[in-house]
């Protein structure tokens, strides 16, 4: 084969020209895909990701109770919980039983309080208990589970009859990997993310690695810091007390070894949108399916809730698109 | 991706796929003017990353089903055949005591289907009460 006329094939693949279209047509199923995202996402005014740079700091207590907190205010909310191999949303909403129905319009989503729509693999598993497993010899590739995780998150956004919508928060899976910040990447038109962390300071350098990584890399705008865990209410006398007093660093952040999530916020331009204090009737409620602060409305976590939830609405949110 | 047929300098079309065995699938390109023709054989991991992409090898035959991934994927079947709650009803059934909920769900979403009901809605979630006398 000469190389004429393998530089005028490259030629022609490139432009798209001669080439026929390939009978697989990776490039325009890939297509399909992103428009039908699009297009359901289309009806939906604003999208936020809920991340953390570690596990376990609460940012699914954060999504749900926040989600909560903008329905009060008569949002229409939506949670796609993106957390696909450790689902915990539906329960925590006390939509735990519930089945997704597939209806020719797409998969319904489960409604929870105050009107909240939920999606999440938890729905579609065949028990309560039953683990996310999947077909095939590949589950141990990290690789292969990965492409097939956004693909399921790509369905969940694309497939579920979300209806018109004011916000829809993404509890996205812990960032031990880089993967949430990628998951972002499916969203089109993201407003933002919510960073959770608390107050060590092993939390706060994992949550700047990957505040760095969303803001340089993917150019995701930060909507704000949620210092949750922040204080301690005595139940029995109301006195407030630090709850993480002087930790040992496992890791050693880059620069000063004593920041304060409060002065990382500051020195990254991130603001701290507001601080979440400790209550042990959380995790009763969060394991009742009843949550904190539909049961607890004046407690002061959730008086935190409604006014991070006003700061979001003022700064980010379209008075407008209320409905 | 493409072929192209070395003796007539020329794209060569997909032909056909068949399954050769277990999770690998043999792809079939011919050309159209020497009508030659070679199968290209995939092992497991190249089928199921593709797969695990959305992506259908051979193109589509028709619009993609709500889910399909997801359901495809999933060891166990996907609870897809319930009856379909209405917004009511949702907002119902959240006012039984949490730790009886998903037997009440369960309860309601059997007596639908012995009515030949695909939906829940208040009417059914009444008639239930009133059988089991709750
Ligand atoms: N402000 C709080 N006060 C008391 N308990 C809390 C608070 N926030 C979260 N918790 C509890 O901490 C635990 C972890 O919270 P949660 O599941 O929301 O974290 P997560 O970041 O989503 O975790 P994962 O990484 O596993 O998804 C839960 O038991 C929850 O009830
Ligand atoms: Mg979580
Ligand atoms: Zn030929």
């Amino acid at each position: 084969m000469d190389e004429d006329v393998i530089s005028k094939i490259v030629k022609d693949l490139e432009s798209g020209g001669a080439a026929p279209a390939s009978v697989t047509d990776i490039l325009g199923q890939v297509g399909d895909q992103i428009e039908r995202v699009r297009k359901r996402l289309s009806r939906i005014s604003h999208k936020m990701a809920v991340m953390s740079g570690k596990g376990g700091v609460g940012k699914s207590s954060v999504t749900i109770n926040l989600a909560l907190a903008f329905a009060k205010k008569g949002f229409k909310v939506g949670i796609l919980d993106a957390d696909i191999s450790g689902p915990s949303i539906p329960k925590m909403l006390g939509v735990g039983g519930r089945t997704i129905n597939i209806t020719p319009e797409g998969a319904m989503p489960a409604v929870s309080h105050l009107g909240i729509k939920v999606a999440s693999m938890d729905l579609m598993l065949a028990g309560a208990d039953t683990p996310v497993a999947w077909k095939g010899t590949w589950q141990d590739s990290a690789v292969w589970r990965g492409a097939l995780e956004m693909g399921v998150i790509r369905e969940l956004l694309a497939d579920v009859v979300w209806g018109d919508l004011d916000l829809l928060l993404i509890d996205m899976p812990p960032a031990s990997s880089d993967k949430p910040p990628i998951i972002a990447n499916l969203i089109p038109d993201l407003d933002g993310a919510i960073m959770v962390t608390i107050p060590t300071e092993v939390s706060q350098y994992i949550v700047r690695k990957s505040v760095t990584f969303a803001v340089k890399e993917l150019k995701i705008p930060i909507v704000g810091l949620i210092e949750n865990m922040k204080s301690f209410i005595c139940p029995e006398c109301g006195h407030k007390s630090g709850l993480f007093s002087p930790v040992v660093s496992l890791v050693e952040p880059e620069g000063s070894t004593k920041e304060t999530s409060g002065e990382l916020g500051r020195t990254m331009g991130i603001p701290v949108i507001g601080e979440i204090p400790f209550d042990s009737r959380m995790s009763r409620s969060a394991d009742r399916g009843l949550p904190f602060i539909i049961e607890f409305p004046d407690a002061s976590a959730s008086l935190s809730f409604i006014s991070i939830a006003d700061k979001i609405i003022d700064q980010f949110l379209n008075k407008e698109t209320r409905q | 991706m493409k072929f192209i047929c070395m003796k007539c300098n020329d794209f060569m079309d997909y032909e056909d796929q068949e399954k050769v065995a277990d999770q690998r699938l043999g792809l079939v390109f011919s050309c159209k003017k020497c009508s030659s023709s070679f199968a290209m054989v995939t092992n497991s991991g190249e089928t199921q990353l593709v797969h695990a992409l959305g992506i259908q090898i051979g193109g589509r035959s028709g619009p993609a089903q709500p889910l399909e991934l997801t359901r495809d994927s999933l060891k166990e079947d996907v609870k897809s055949v319930g009856p379909i709650w209405t917004e009511e009803a949702e907002k119902r059934i959240l006012n039984v005591p949490s730790f009886a909920r998903q037997m009440a769900r369960k309860g309601i979403e059997d007596y639908a289907r012995e009515k030949g009901s695909r939906e829940i809605n208040g009417k059914i979630m009444d008639e239930y009460r009133e059988k089991v006398g709750m």
